[in-house]
């Protein structure tokens, strides 16, 4: 393969990783933690899927290992969290569904919104009004286009056609874990945006400072 | 403290944002209905037209937006700069030499020209991944209905390409999975299916579709006879953009040697269509609704002519220097892109000049941490 198309995929799949940790490490995860979690996706998706009946299968890389998370998160979070977190998966799961009816087919005709972005943006906006959290939004993407493939497999036994389906099947590069990582990316952007506003800045700076001293602690602990 | 209002007022705009979407998406459902289509327009297409003088460019089905661009048969370069109704009008950018991409090494290095008779013998280095995100796209003279949930004629197209692959030192691979139900998650579904099939390492991809205008739009005569045209579709939202525009410039280059006028033209076209999962990577809309099956699949077996010219013919290979050089200007554009996003986000999240520095050493430092060349004592001097 040509040289220059080598660093091209390189560079790409490198700055998708990193922006990926940065994203996964927001979830109240260690850096270690994130980056075996990230190096699962990855590798899992090159591993074989995990078949259940004739034409319906998961992937381990963007299927089982983001579901497996959202189960962690779900477990860890505070009772309010949780159910929030539900309610917001499924309305995003409903809205989701619902726009994937109505936008058209051909992303061409969505002018700069491609329908991975509204999948993203509608789980980032339900994750954030529901849950107010990052990992209510990290939730309502993942468990969105989870039931979406779910609903489509549904809709396509119903119709006649069975149509294969993998869920998480491009691996760390399926819309699930990229609605995953770009909803947490929005969640992040509106949150720091309102934390901007509503925060005095050195009210701030010690919030940050607290965080900051945190998460070093955390990293610590688990050297 | 301004919390409460500045809430309320993001709250209001975050509600304003999600019904604008709604009305877009609404909007744009009851004009699909009219249509009584799903992807098509059969109440017309859109028409891209010189601004100077009103010509027409080129039709399609395909929606047209301010800022795409499209490579007309004769190599002319079109911006379309502003859309009124079903119109788009193009302002005339420049006469662009194809060769300047990929023609240009020839066949002058015999160490090149071994590796390429070494590729050709072995053909499982020159695997080619065919696949239909929208598998249920049919032809209605042949298929009688154009559109078939379990599997339309484009499907026969995909096959027949592969069939005239296989007769080459290529090894096809060929998905038949129709990824319906036919809405807007279907490219959502065939990335699962292009990200499977990359596994095998291929040089090339090409998702294999047809369009939705008049059957004359995609006719024209090459070598004497009436054939269908094909068109190059570049998704503009992705990395691997200018890279997959030189492989389509090049491809089309290489089919006007040897069959002109089968290359209707290139599209670069607002999306991604998955282009992002490796360069080399293209769309083709193998005529329309309204031409015969099997004229497609006559015109795709030509096409599969014009990828072995391009691959092992006389002035292959072409992918060097060129291809080289447009990938790394991609790499830097993206290095760019990605320091942008991160500063910008660092300066919204921090504000402040020392808080921004900080962030920067404690980035450094987690980093170095995480690829285990921490200071086990924490000390980050």
């Amino acid at each position: 393969m040509n040289i220059g198309i080598s660093v091209l995929i390189a560079v790409s799949i490198l700055i998708f990783l990193g922006f990926g940790h940065r994203a996964l490490d927001r979830l109240q995860l260690t850096d270690k933690t994130a980056l075996l979690i990230l190096v699962g996706m990855l590798v899992g998706g090159f591993l074989p899927e995990l078949s259940f009946f004739n034409d319906f299968g998961i992937n381990i890389g963007g299927g089982l290992i983001p579901l497996a998370l959202v189960v962690y998160l779900l477990v860890k979070a505070e009772a309010w969290e949780r159910g929030r977190s539900i309610i917001a998966s499924l309305l995003t799961a409903f809205i989701i569904y619902g726009l994937m009816k109505i936008l058209p087919v051909e992303p061409t005709y969505n002018m700069a919104l491609d329908p991975l972005f509204v999948i993203a943006l509608t789980a980032g906006v339900m994750g954030y009004i529901f849950g107010r959290s990052r990992r209510g939004a990290f939730i309502a993407a993942v468990m969105g286009v989870i039931l979406n493939d779910i609903f489509a497999f549904t809709e396509n036994m119903a119709a006649g056609a069975p149509a294969p389906i993998v869920i998480g099947g491009a691996g760390v590069f399926d819309a699930i874990v990229l609605a995953g990582i770009l909803s947490l990316g929005m969640v992040e952007v509106f949150g720091e945006t309102l934390e901007r506003i509503t925060l005095a800045g050195k009210d701030r700076k010690m919030e940050e400072e607290n965080r900051n001293k945190d998460n070093t602690e955390g990293d610590e602990k688990n050297d | 403290m301004i919390s409460q209002k500045m809430l309320s007022l993001f709250l209001i705009i975050i509600t304003l944002t999600v019904n604008l979407v709604f009305c877009q998406t609404i909007f744009a459902s009851q004009a699909n209905q009219l249509q009584g289509v799903l992807d098509e327009r059969s109440d017309g297409f859109f028409t891209m037209k010189k601004i100077d003088d009103g010509t027409v460019i080129m039709r399609t089905a395909r929606n047209i937006s301010v800022g795409d661009l499209y490579v007309d048969q004769n190599n002319n370069l079109f911006a379309v700069t502003e859309v009124a109704g079903d119109t788009a009008w193009a302002r005339f950018l420049r006469n662009i030499e194809l060769s300047s991409s990929f023609h240009q090494t020839g066949v002058t290095d015999i160490s090149l020209l071994q590796v390429q008779a070494g590729n050709e013998a072995n053909k499982d280095d020159n695997k080619i991944v065919i696949y239909h995100t929208h598998g249920a796209e049919s032809y209605v003279p042949s298929d009688g209905t154009e559109s078939r949930l379990e599997g339309g004629g484009i499907l026969d197209v995909g096959k027949s390409f592969e069939n005239a692959l296989r007769d080459k030192p290529f090894e096809p691979i060929r998905s038949n999975e129709t990824h319906v139900p036919h809405d807007a998650n279907a490219y959502q579904r065939s990335r699962r299916t292009a990200e499977e099939l990359l596994k095998e390492n291929p040089i090339a991809l090409f998702d294999i579709h047809r369009d939705a205008v008049p059957a004359e739009e995609y006719t024209e005569t090459v070598e004497g006879k009436p054939t269908v045209q094909i068109q190059f579709v570049v998704g503009r939202q992705n990395q691997n953009m200018a890279a997959n525009q030189s492989f389509a410039e090049s491809l089309e280059k290489t089919a006007d040697d040897i069959y002109p006028g089968l290359i209707k033209g290139i599209f670069m076209a607002n999306g991604s269509y998955n282009q992002d999962l490796q360069p080399s990577s293209l769309l083709l809309e193998v005529g329309s609704h309204e031409n015969t099956k099997e004229g497609a699949q006559k015109a795709i077996s030509l096409f599969a002519d014009v990828v072995e010219s391009y691959y092992f013919g006389a002035e292959a290979p072409r992918d060097s220097e060129g291809l080289r050089s447009v990938a790394l200007r991609s790499v830097l554009w993206l290095v760019v892109v990605a320091l942008v996003a991160v500063g910008i986000f660092m300066l919204l999240s921090t504000g402040s000049r020392e808080e921004f520095m900080y962030k920067i050493r404690n980035f450094f430092r987690k980093d170095l941490s995480v690829l285990g060349n921490k200071n086990k004592d924490g000390d980050d001097k």
